[in-house]
């Protein structure tokens, strides 16, 4: 799990115009890093216009992704936004969600990487936890959370 | 044996979650079931191949589908999670 998540692909208070805009921030770090092709934005940025990725939680939460073949080499990307911005809904399209958390999933194995999914999920129903991540101030805060909640 | 179709964007990271998580529900209430994950543009043909009891979505599905459709959505977020897990219960007991 350790290697999926990184402090250098952490982001915190971002500003952005738009979801798609928030995405493509949240794939910088990893197209940096070679862990995407740079097909990945686009196709996470398509992919979101379709299929939408933002959940209701208390704190909005987005989890775009795109398909295997865009990804070189596993990671997630967590970017925590300064202003919330609306996602569309996901199953729901025409729903607006306000989102403040967006985990970038850059997954090509997801049998194997079940247990970091699940912990995602996890904290995604943990109100408490969300706070904690939306407040924190450095990327290491947030790396931190997630490492102690595992 | 019962077939639950798991059908998500890109069948890569919520509906293998879902997935999951219906196995998980369906064995703590002595159920036997099995899913199979579907892209969402796939899920319709596999709907029509595979004749499951139920599908469980995390994104919106088109086509003319008459078994039960749940929205998954409760399985991530964890929102009225209980009355969904009912919900699949029912219809796997059936």
């Amino acid at each position: 799990m350790g290697s999926l998540i990184q402090v250098d692909r952490i982001q915190v208070s971002c500003l952005v115009k738009d979801q798609f805009d928030a995405i493509a921030l949240a794939a910088k770090p990893l197209l940096e890093k070679g862990c995407i092709t740079e097909e990945f934005i686009d196709a996470a940025i398509e992919r979101e216009r379709i299929f939408p990725t933002g959940l209701p939680t208390k704190i909005g939460v987005a989890l775009p992704h795109t398909e295997a073949k865009y990804v070189l080499k596993e990671s997630i990307s967590i970017l925590t936004l300064k202003n919330t911005i609306v996602f569309a809904g996901m199953g729901n399209p025409k729903e607006s969600i306000p989102v403040q958390i967006v985990f970038l999933l850059a997954i090509s194995n997801p049998e194997k990487q079940l247990r970091i999914l699940q912990t995602i999920i996890t904290i995604i129903q943990n109100e408490k936890m969300l706070k904690k991540i939306r407040d924190a101030k450095e990327p290491r805060d947030i790396y931190n959370l997630i490492n102690t909640f595992l | 044996m019962k077939l639950v179709l798991v059908a998500c964007g890109t069948a890569l990271a919520t509906s293998t979650v879902v997935a999951k998580k219906i196995e998980q529900i369906a064995q703590e209430n002595g159920i036997e079931c099995q899913t199979v994950q579907a892209k969402a543009v796939d899920a319709f043909t596999k709907y029509q191949e595979l004749h499951p009891d139920a599908i469980v979505c995390t994104c919106q599905l088109e086509g003319d589908i008459d078994i039960p459709v749940i929205n998954g959505r409760a399985f991530l977020t964890g929102i009225n999670l209980q009355s969904t897990i009912d919900q699949l219960i029912e219809i796997l007991k059936k």
